[in-house]
């Protein structure tokens, strides 16, 4: 290091004993990881991905509703009137093709 | 060049203390700090087959910091969710390492600044080995031990004023 060592720190001993407790961790040689190991590593991964790819796929979409109301909407007749909390009268009309409602809001929601 | 357990048995005589007292200014806990470089030479051990035995040093200290980081970032989560509790024992035994103050302000330090400053300071390591060690270019260790030494300087100025 180029700058002088400013600050000085306590050397502190650590616990005698280390040595024969890394001589007995070495002492059955090296631990390599089986094939076996791999093997049982790939296939749990593959199991969580199952469950979690199955238990996603039985769940019903958030927007699943939405959707359902908007069909149903889009799919609604035409050449009528749906009338929620609400009166339609027909009023004579001077046409034959045409009729001529009087819709009246009692203040729920209508759709058309 | 693959290592054998004299290898490993000789770099622990040869690093242990200085490893020991790297990590406890990380974790000031000495047995977790035992535990983990334990931990680490066994890690090493277990890939003795691909190791070389000129960059044996440094990769016992690479594997012993990263696991002080893993170490720190759970002691960090379980602080967030209040399930670390002060250990009085614990408290008492770091109150014997170094002066409150360089305590004080070496846990004030960045990480990667703390690193640099006890590898180059405690350890002994080069910029060059330091750079290698964290995989760092060399100008960024020495722009790191300036910056912690800066800091130390005015975290213990701080401290007397």
């Amino acid at each position: 290091m180029d700058e002088k060592r400013l600050i000085t720190f306590v050397d502190i001993a650590p616990e005698p004993g280390g040595e024969q407790r890394l001589r007995q961790a070495m002492a059955t040689g090296p631990k390599q990881r089986s094939w076996r190991h791999a093997t049982w590593s790939v296939a749990a991964a593959a199991a969580a991905a199952v469950v979690i790819t199955a238990s996603l796929a039985l769940q019903p979409p958030p927007y699943r509703d939405a959707i359902a109301d908007a069909v149903a909407q889009a799919t609604q007749p035409v050449d009528g009137l749906r009338l929620s909390e609400g009166s339609a009268s027909r009023l004579p009309s001077a046409t034959p093709r045409v009729t001529v409602y009087l819709v009246q809001a009692t203040g729920g929601n209508m759709q058309n | 060049m693959a290592i054998d357990q004299t290898d490993i048995t000789e770099c622990y005589r040869r690093i242990h203390r200085p490893l020991h007292n790297v990590l406890m200014r990380l974790l000031w806990d000495g047995p977790e700090c035992q535990d983990l470089a334990h931990d680490a030479f066994v890690r090493v051990w277990n890939r003795a087959g691909t190791v070389d035995r000129s960059t044996l040093d440094s990769l016992v200290y690479a594997t012993a910091l990263n696991l002080a980081k893993n170490r720190l970032r759970w002691l960090g989560l379980r602080r967030l969710v209040g399930m670390e509790h002060v250990d009085a024992a614990r408290t008492e035994e770091a109150s014997q390492i170094d002066s409150p103050a360089l305590r004080q302000a070496l846990s004030r330090l960045p990480q990667s600044q703390r690193i640099v400053l006890l590898l180059s300071d405690i350890a002994g390591f080069s910029t060059g080995e330091i750079a290698g060690m964290l995989a760092i270019p060399a100008g960024t260790v020495s722009s790191r031990r300036h910056n912690a030494l800066r800091r130390l300087r005015s975290f213990l100025d701080d401290s007397d004023g």
